[in-house]
């Protein structure tokens, strides 16, 4: 298969998915308490 | 015996269909549970179920057969619906999940009449004249997909088929509401991904391999292998791979797949789900195009491509592998019918009796109606495929763009741009559903075929953006939008 095709295949699915994780990740971190020497701070 | 294989695959679906309905009949004795489920469906579900419902009996095949025919030009496809996909889950679901949640919305008309603040009933009644025409249309079409896979399969007849596919909808529907829906489809969405997967794979190996194949689609015709395909890199190349892209618009906004956010558990699910609904999505295409070209390579002279599925599944199966893949058929054809007459339902008794009419009937006696109206929305379907109405035919044409254009870039509008207004999204709605029509009766074929959904999507942005910016935003509502981006919180 040409070249192109598979380029056009890769970002297809690349772009998808690489959008996707990147969410995740990002969503993950927030949920994720901050490091727990500021939270302590914080409940002072 | 053969029959008999086929025939007993497909009674244990049929069978298992029935009893996911029986089971999820628990949660529809009110309309929250009729209509959403109740909002507790966990990730995965949404997930396939969105996919399943959002890729009808075109998946396997329309898609299929476009594989057959354009070879990898159908990668542009591939990619509008993995954006399509992503970016809906990613920038659409959790503002609309938050907003729906804080509303109390089960429908999109009640999330649209909240968010402008609007007593008149104006989002719906437009959105009830705008899903029961297309809904009518698109059920009829696929339950005439039904009578001809049921023929064709088992040799049932075409009535036979179109009665037995509405019959087990309309049960599992009625019965088990929203829920048995969504894990129907769940059901449906993980088959079909099953036999799009195998079926490239099985493929490619009775072709004698990768390498045999590519050199047997360039000995056939080298456009096969070209992006851009017969038509090179011309305008209506351009126009062609543009209006694949396009396809992914639907995703953003059409109201059965905004549902599956809105029946979501919490947030949570939707973070969760994104993934599994993207990867879902990139193997029910890569493997229908690859599906498409491997089938190519084996049955050169079809004179149908949308006919490459059952025959690769005929030919390259054992009976009991054919009955998977008319049960597969079945499945896509399904998921899309549940998920649309249950969506009408909706629209007729939550917007329409409960809210626009002020009906002070109980909860469960709306309930009671929703699963008749559903009923009656699919008798409609059956009477219009059994008699081949014409006419209605012919909205099946735009029956997807329709919603699509109608819907889609007043939720965008609605989501992102504190500037929206009640006026605005009225006409957005109204102009991005007319254009569509308009485009596909006089102007489509005058240019290059250009797929209605951009014309639609692009006037109806225009028109809500146009019409907004000279009438004034609620002030409430820019608040609201400003207090759901910040509990939402940044993407990245």
């Amino acid at each position: 298969m040409p070249l192109d095709a598979w380029l056009l295949l890769f970002v297809a699915v690349g772009l998808g998915l690489g959008l996707e994780l990147a969410f995740v990740r990002a969503q993950r971190r927030r949920a994720r308490p901050s490091n727990p020497r500021s939270a302590a701070e914080d409940d002072r | 015996m053969t029959s008999a294989t086929i025939l007993g695959v497909v009674v244990g679906y049929l069978l298992i269909l029935l009893a996911i309905g029986v089971w999820g009949g628990r949660e529809s004795g009110d309309l929250k549970g009729y209509y959403v489920a109740g909002k507790k469906l966990p990730a995965w579900v949404i997930a396939f179920s969105s996919n399943a419902t959002g890729e009808s009996a075109w998946l396997l095949l329309g898609l299929t057969g476009m594989g057959y025919a354009i070879g990898v030009h159908a990668f542009w496809i591939i990619l509008g619906e993995v954006l399509g996909v992503a970016c809906a889950w990613i920038w659409v679901a959790r503002p609309f999940k938050e907003y729906t949640d804080r509303y109390d919305a089960i429908t999109v008309p009640d999330y649209l009449t909240e968010r402008f603040r609007d007593t008149s009933h104006v989002f719906r009644w437009l959105s009830a004249l705008i899903v029961l025409s297309m809904v009518m249309a698109y059920t009829a079409a696929q339950l005439t997909a039904s009578g001809k896979a049921f023929d064709s399969f088992l040799g049932t007849g075409y009535t036979a088929g179109v009665w037995i596919g509405l019959a087990i909808v309309l049960f599992y529907t009625t019965v088990g509401g929203f829920k048995a829906v969504a894990y129907s489809d769940f059901l449906q969405g993980v088959l079909m991904l099953g036999c799009l997967v195998t079926l490239p794979i099985v493929g490619v190996i009775a072709t004698g391999g990768w390498g045999e194949m590519i050199a047997s689609l360039r000995a056939q015709d080298p456009a096969l292998l070209e992006p851009m395909g017969s038509y090179g890199l011309t305008t209506a190349g351009v126009i062609s791979a543009a209006g694949s892209v396009a396809i992914g618009l639907a995703f953003l906004g059409s109201p059965q797949l905004l549902t599956r956010f809105m029946a979501a558990r919490d947030q949570k699910q939707i973070v969760d789900g994104g993934f599994w609904a993207v990867l879902c999505v990139i193997g029910f295409d890569v493997g229908a195009v690859f599906g498409g070209m491997a089938g190519r390579t084996l049955f050169p002279v079809l004179d149908d491509p949308e006919t490459i599925l059952p025959v690769m599944s005929a030919e390259l199966f054992p009976a009991f592998f054919t009955g998977i893949f008319l049960v597969v058929v079945l499945a896509a054809i399904m998921s899309t019918v549940d998920s649309l007459l249950i969506l009408a339902s909706s629209v007729v008794v939550r917007d329409v009796v409960q809210k626009a009419l002020g009906s002070r009937a109980s909860e469960r006696a709306l309930s009671m109606l929703g699963k008749g109206i559903t009923v009656v929305i699919g008798a409609v379907g059956l009477v219009v495929a059994l008699l081949e109405v014409r006419v209605i035919f012919d909205f099946v044409l735009f029956a997807w763009s329709g919603i699509a254009c109608a819907f889609t870039p007043v939720v965008l509008c609605s989501l992102f741009w504190r500037r929206t207004t009640r006026a605005g999204a009225v006409a957005g709605m109204i102009v991005g559903f007319g254009t569509t029509v308009v485009w596909v009766r006089m102007f489509k074929a005058d240019f290059y075929d250009l797929y209605e959904m951009i014309p639609g999507f692009v006037a109806g942005l225009a028109a809500c953006v146009l019409v907004s910016l000279v009438t004034r935003p609620d002030s409430e509502a820019v608040a609201e939008l400003e207090s759901v981006r910040e509990t939402v919180g940044p993407v990245f």
